[in-house]
């Protein structure tokens, strides 16, 4: 516990923490003090001059976001004095604002307005011309009108300090200083964060740009849909349809702040696109037409077919795919549809990337993501989380820049991480096993360093690194490593053994928003993977049930097979390659038109809100599939109550136990399942296993050596990504448009091929 | 065969006897709106006579609390719509003790002037229709032209006639426009002439001292134990008027009587109206007489919208427009009652902030309620025929007892 | 009281009563005889709303949703929308306009909150007051219906001056 020390504020006495910044202190304490530049684990600023305080035994005014607090300091928060000179300061700051908070897209959550409103007088003395300059856009995401700016800089540290890309930078001096970019044209990761925090209208999202206001929509909280983070966010909907998703505070507060990356934040029109599944299609014929049914034909239909093969070829004829896409109640209405309905073994998830011997190992907690930002040591060991987990990314950078942690990254691809990173080490690919053989001890230094393609000495020194932390010790790791090399992962901490003042916490990096959430249900860690079972097609197998879409890589290949199967019932939102072959599709409804929950690399598991009611015929995947259960004569019971599901999982699942929907309704206190923690174990078998691996391993020394383009994974059309027509533009590289007043939507078309075609403007 | 009969029709007391329940309304041209009156009666006369009212039931005190404070006008216009504008007074003047706002003289006496005609047009509506039920019918259509000329003059002012909305939580919506003191003084001018027209119909007439005098009697202390208020309590001899007892916007400055009568006879309540319009009149001259040209907005830029100009030429003005048509105004926590003297008797009403920009809850003191309320106590004893004039004389409007 | 100075009083009163009427027979008629004659209206009236449109023909609002933040009863239904054209081909006079302006009139209660929210002066109230439909659902007007370039505007009023006087207008018997 820090010391405490007294201040005086406004004639009350506070007891604080030495250290404690006086704004934060203040406000705290209930003594608003407005300010724009301020915000909280940002670099410091002091440029709005809002935050003015009148500090005892101190000559002039001063920003209190600034000032530490010291023992014994008298502040006057509120005074004649401070409020004129707040009052000229918003004065200075209209004087060449334009005014069009009509066309403003930020007004009635503009925090300039509310300013005005509440420190600002009704005086305005400044009556000369103002400066013009027209609307802009910076990028297919972002618009800009540099006239609304009242550089807080909010912005540039964001992108700074945040993406670490620097994209966005003030430019200009004094009264013609603006925010702008090099060469007009951002090319950066598109999070958006910058116009997240902008206080006024001068960055806007271009893709919600003059639609809606803020009043008009219905606000949901609910958690991203895109990457195993999960962040919260807030979508914005009005009469069915979901306009926006952002993280404003003033809206949500979750484990991500104020972040969202480029998918959270704009690839939600999947959700309202026209190409959506409407009605339950039928096959009825081998190699004819998908055709439009009722929802009473298609359940019957379906449950007709299954029972007809269940009774020819008996119950492990069927496979059961999950998705880590879903929910935790849809995967498990359809675990307990395999088990009770069924009565089958077959039932696994559609993920390539299976944590089971992870948690079978688990010997220390997972970090979450506010762990990360505090660690001091952090080892990251093959993926790249900048373009998978943007928010685990964007926390590992704020622990170094901003905490002083110590980085460490084993990547054989020089990810743009390691800028930050204190030790960048240049791995060769498909080694990574090594990475662990090596961190778990010195006897294999000599074999893992040749095999890595570095220098012996390199990996002491991490060990000696991993040896000497005090405090958080963050391993996170990508999917690159194998089974055996994961449990001894999950195991290091016992390895290493325990040390008072360090403390071992691990994070893995999975792809799919829920894909912990499908392995704790029991998909993951199931008789048969993805590929076994599909490969049974046509022998023993003569019916799929799959709720999602078969990845590329399990699918490739086998389309033959499938067809030939008897039965294949699929729940999607779009027709994809998996509906192409399917003999029944079901409308399911997206992460916006259910409720229910995800659990996310950190373990939490989090609330996933209604925001609109499911778009055309489409159901929730758990509602489908117990309605199937009951046309097969099986109750759930479930009673159309996604809060029954979630009570039955966590009668079921150990981890979850004791966890109920109101437990999880508050998103800034997000409740980590219990994953059950094993001791130590002998690891001698798996470490065997790993140097066989590895000594029979023919290591290429080929590594990239060029850092890889910014957004190459985030604007890698898929699905739902691709049906925001922004994301096109951003994966064909994201040209500059001819002019950069008129939104690069109407001046570029893209073709079937991604390459971009300039047109005429106005064409 | 038998025949089964509904229980409020079932013969109480005495078999073969004459005693027998009936409804009076909700569907009855002399119940002024949708009440609905149980009577038990014997023979002719009144036993018992139980009003049964909610058939015009809107929700409205409940819709306050989800409307910002300025939407909350428009529902009061709602309320007695033969007195809108005092209603508005009454909520405005609510949330402008919340406030604490001044409103500037000019808007004051604009208030006075605009709300004492509307009493004079709320009065010729229960004159007219009084009278119509009782059996007087030419007098209808003078009481209607003359409230037609007022209605010309608040449609002249705010644009609406019968839901003016025209006060604002802080002054007027807008100035009152060119020519309007020419046209009101042209109406003072003419008026007494025509008080004198019902009078020489209805005041001399015998027909109609029989059908009002002695009838639905209420004594002085009755009254008062009864909650009447308005002239319905001053028919009964009781001088109150919360323009003396509480005065607001100005109304102690003004020289006017309060008109009493002592008999508590439908009779005496015909009177103290007909000699409160010429009071009312009086104040209108009054009023007008000191109309002085002046701001009719208060000087609250938190509260009040910002000069129409200035909010295009300035950004701040523009910002503060923005921010109370779209957010509202916050309101400090707490709780006030206001009440006035509306044309029916004490309109109260009570607001709680709990400091939004929404009330917490919102209630009405509304006098046709309490007035109502009275009616059984009144009736006991009298012919069926007499509960329509007595209904006319307590004068109510259910779109205030429905609420 | 005798019977005799009964009819005396009541015979007193019914030619006093019947002397303010006749008295009316000379006058002039104050009623108006609409629809035949129009109906004078005041300039504040608050009618059927009518959206304006600037010197060049193109529309003043720029949708940004005041009037229906405004709107006690929630009967102003808009969807915004940008026009990347020129401002010469733009259809309002600002890149942002209203693609839908709809006013339920089943649930308007002319208050004229819209017209004092519209900070581009693109709403006001007109004077038709003729409402009446036979459809619910035609109680919905459109752009179309209230644009002032479209609305049709009813025979049957006519506004006054700004300082008339209206009740002097008595007609002529």
């Amino acid at each position: 516990m820090a010391d405490l020390i007294k201040v005086t504020i406004n004639g009350n006495v506070y007891e604080t923490e030495k250290g404690a910044r006086l704004i934060d202190v203040c406000r705290e304490h209930g003594h608003a003090v407005p300010s724009f530049c301020y915000y909280s684990d940002l670099a410091l600023q002091a440029s709005c001059r809002m935050c003015l305080v009148r500090i005892e035994k101190m000559p002039k005014l001063q920003t209190s976001c600034t000032i530490t607090c010291t023992d014994g300091m008298i502040v006057t928060t509120e005074s004649e004095e401070i409020e004129k000179a707040q009052r000229a300061m918003v004065e200075f700051l209209l004087a060449n604002h334009p005014l069009d908070c009509p066309v403003c897209d930020r007004g009635g959550e503009c925090e300039l307005q509310e300013m005005v409103f509440d420190w600002g007088g009704l005086e305005e003395r400044f009556s000369e011309r103002k400066n013009y300059a027209p609307e802009k856009f910076l990028s297919p995401m972002v618009a800009n009108d540099p006239q609304r700016c009242i550089l807080c800089k909010r912005c540039t540290r964001v992108c700074d300090e945040w993406m670490g890309e620097d994209a966005i930078e003030a430019g200009g001096r004094g009264a013609h200083t603006v925010i702008g970019t090099y060469d007009g044209w951002l090319n950066c990761s598109e999070c958006g964060n910058c116009i997240e925090v902008c206080p006024t209208g001068t960055l806007l999202d271009a893709t919600y740009r003059h639609q809606a206001r803020p009043w008009e929509l219905a606000q949901t909280i609910t958690t991203c849909t895109f990457c195993s983070d999960g962040c919260q966010l807030s979508l914005g909907a009005r009469v069915g349809e979901v306009m926006r998703a952002v993280a404003r505070d003033r809206y949500v507060d979750g484990i991500n702040g104020e972040f969202l990356c480029i998918k959270g934040r704009f690839a939600h029109p999947f959700i309202n696109h026209e190409e959506r599944i409407r009605t339950p299609l039928i096959r009825y014929k081998q190699g004819g037409r998908l055709v439009p049914a009722t929802w009473d034909d298609a359940i019957g239909y379906t449950a007709a077919r299954m029972r007809a093969i269940g009774e020819a070829h008996g119950a492990d004829a069927f496979g059961i795919i999950g998705s880590p896409r879903l929910t935790n109640e849809a995967n498990y209405a359809l675990l307990k549809f395999a088990r009770e309905v069924i009565g089958t073994e077959n039932f696994t998830a559609s993920d390539a990337f299976s944590l089971a011997p992870c948690f079978e190992n688990l010997s220390a907690p997972l970090a979450t993501h506010r762990d990360i930002r505090f660690a001091k040591t952090i080892i990251l060991v093959g993926g790249e989380p900048e373009e998978l987990q943007p928010l685990t990314g964007k926390q590992i950078r704020q622990a170094v820049r901003n905490g002083g942690a110590r980085l460490v990254i084993f990547n054989s691809v020089p990810i743009r991480l390691k800028e930050q990173a204190a030790q960048f080490i240049h791995i060769n690919p498909g080694t990574e096993d090594a990475v662990v053989l090596a961190l778990a001890g010195a006897n294999d230094d000599e074999l893992a360093a040749g095999k890595l393609g570095v220098e012996a000495k390199t990996l002491a020194d991490v060990r000696r690194a991993l040896d000497e932390t005090q405090g958080d010790c963050v391993l996170l790791f990508g999917s690159e490593l194998s089974a055996a090399a994961m449990a001894t992962l999950a195991q290091l901490p016992q390895l290493l053994g325990a040390r008072e003042g360090r403390r071992f916490l691990l994070h893995p990096l999975p792809f799919y928003n829920n894909s912990v959430g499908a392995h704790d249900i029991g998909l993951m860690n199931a008789k048969l993977s993805v590929a076994q079972l599909l490969d049974q097609a046509g022998q023993g197998l003569r019916a799929l049930y799959i709720a999602g879409s078969l990845l590329p890589e399990h699918l490739r290949g086998r389309e033959e097979t499938l067809r030939q199967l008897d039965l294949i019932v699929v729940q999607e939102l779009f027709e994809t390659e998996t509906t192409a072959l399917a003999d029944v599709v079901f409308p399911a409804a997206s992460f916006a038109e259910t409720d229910g929950t995800f659990t996310n690399n950190a373990g939490q598991v989090q609330r996933v809100r209604q925001s609109i009611p499911p778009v055309h015929q489409a159901r929730p995947d758990w509602m489908i599939t117990a309605a199937l259960a009951s046309a097969l004569n099986a109750d759930f019971g479930f009673q159309l109550s996604a809060s029954a599901v979630f009570r039955e999982i966590a009668e079921h699942i150990a981890a979850y136990e004791g966890l109920r929907y109101p437990l999880l309704k508050d998103e800034s206190r997000p409740v980590q399942a219990k994953h059950a923690l094993a001791g130590a174990r002998d690891m001698t078998g798996a470490i065997q296993e790993i140097r066989a691996r590895i000594q029979s391993m023919n290591v290429t020394s080929a590594r990239p050596t060029e850092t890889p383009k910014v957004g190459h994974e985030l604007f890698k059309p898929g699905t739902l990504t691709s049906k925001t027509p922004q994301f096109p533009l951003l994966y064909a590289g994201n040209p500059k448009p001819p002019t950069v007043l008129v939104s690069p939507l109407y001046q570029i078309t893209v073709d079937a091929n991604l390459r971009a075609t300039t047109v005429a403007a106005g064409d | 065969m038998s025949v089964t009969v509904p229980p409020q029709f079932e013969v109480l007391d005495r078999p073969l006897d004459t005693q027998m329940t009936i409804s009076m309304g909700p569907q009855h041209p002399s119940t002024h709106g949708v009440l609905r009156l149980e009577l038990v009666l014997d023979g002719e006369m009144i036993v018992k006579c139980t009003p049964d009212i909610g058939y015009l039931h809107t929700g409205m005190e409940k819709l306050f609390e989800y409307k910002k404070y300025q939407q909350g006008i428009v529902i009061t216009d709602r309320m007695d719509y033969l007195n809108p504008l005092g209603n508005n007074l009454a909520y405005v003047m609510a949330v402008e003790k919340l406030l604490g706002l001044e409103i500037p003289e000019r808007a004051q006496v604009i208030r006075v002037l605009m709300c004492e005609l509307q009493r004079i047009a709320s009065h010729l509506v229960w004159l007219g229709t009084h009278a119509l039920d009782i059996g007087a019918m030419t007098i209808f259509f003078y009481c209607f032209r003359e409230r037609e000329k007022i209605l010309n003059l608040i449609e002249a002012a705010s644009g609406g006639r019968l839901t003016p909305s025209y006060f604002r939580i802080g002054g007027l919506m807008m100035d009152l426009p060119a020519g309007f003191e020419r046209r009101v003084q042209q109406f003072i001018d003419g008026f007494p002439a025509a008080l004198k027209d019902f009078q020489n119909l209805l005041t001399g007439n015998t027909i109609f001292h029989r059908r009002t005098k002695g009838i639905g009697i209420v004594s002085a202390e009755d009254a008062i134990d009864l909650g009447l208020t308005g002239p319905s309590l001053r028919g009964s001899g009781v001088a109150i008027d919360v323009r003396r007892t509480n005065p607001y916007t100005g109304y102690e400055t003004y020289d006017f009587e309060i008109p009493t009568e002592p008999n508590g006879d439908v009779w005496s309540r015909y009177m103290v109206r007909m000699r409160e319009m010429h009071e009312s009149w009086k104040i209108t001259q009054q009023a007008l007489d000191r109309l002085k040209p002046g701001p009719v907005k208060a000087d609250a830029p938190k509260v009040v919208l910002p000069d129409r100009e200035a909010m295009k030429t300035h950004m701040d003005a523009l910002i503060h427009h923005f921010l109370i048509v779209a957010e509202g105004f916050n309101v400090p926590a707490g709780e006030v009652y206001h009440p006035i003297e509306a044309s029916k008797g004490e309109l109260g009403v009570y607001i709680k902030s709990d400091g939004g920009p929404k009330p917490a809850r919102v209630h009405f003191r509304g006098p046709s309620f309490v007035n109502l309320s009275a009616l059984p106590y009144m009736v006991n004893g009298e012919m069926l025929a007499d509960v329509v004039a007595v209904i006319g004389s307590i004068d109510i409007v259910l779109g205030e007892i429905d609420r | 009281m005798s019977i005799i100075s009964d009819v005396i009083e009541s015979t007193k009163a019914i030619i006093k009563g019947m002397g303010v009427t006749f008295s009316y027979i000379p006058k002039e008629k104050w009623t108006v005889e609409y629809p035949d004659e129009p109906v004078t209206v005041q300039p504040r009236y608050r009618g059927q709303h009518l959206l304006h449109v600037d010197e060049h023909g193109r529309e003043k609002c720029v949708a940004c949703f005041l009037c229906a933040a405004a709107c006690p009863s929630d009967c102003i239904y808009i969807i915004a929308a940008d026009d990347p054209r020129s401002p010469e081909e733009r259809i309002g006079v600002d890149e942002r306009y209203a693609k839908v302006y709809n006013i339920d009139y089943g649930r308007c209660i002319f208050c004229g909150f819209c017209v004092e929210a519209c900070p581009k002066d693109a709403i006001t109230h007109g004077y038709n007051f003729e409402l009446s439909v036979y459809n619910r659902a035609d109680l919905l007007k459109t752009k179309d219906d209230l644009l002032i370039t479209k609305q049709k505007q009813s025979p049957n009023y006519r506004v006054a001056f700004a300082d008339e006087d209206v009740d002097s207008e008595y007609k002529e018997v």
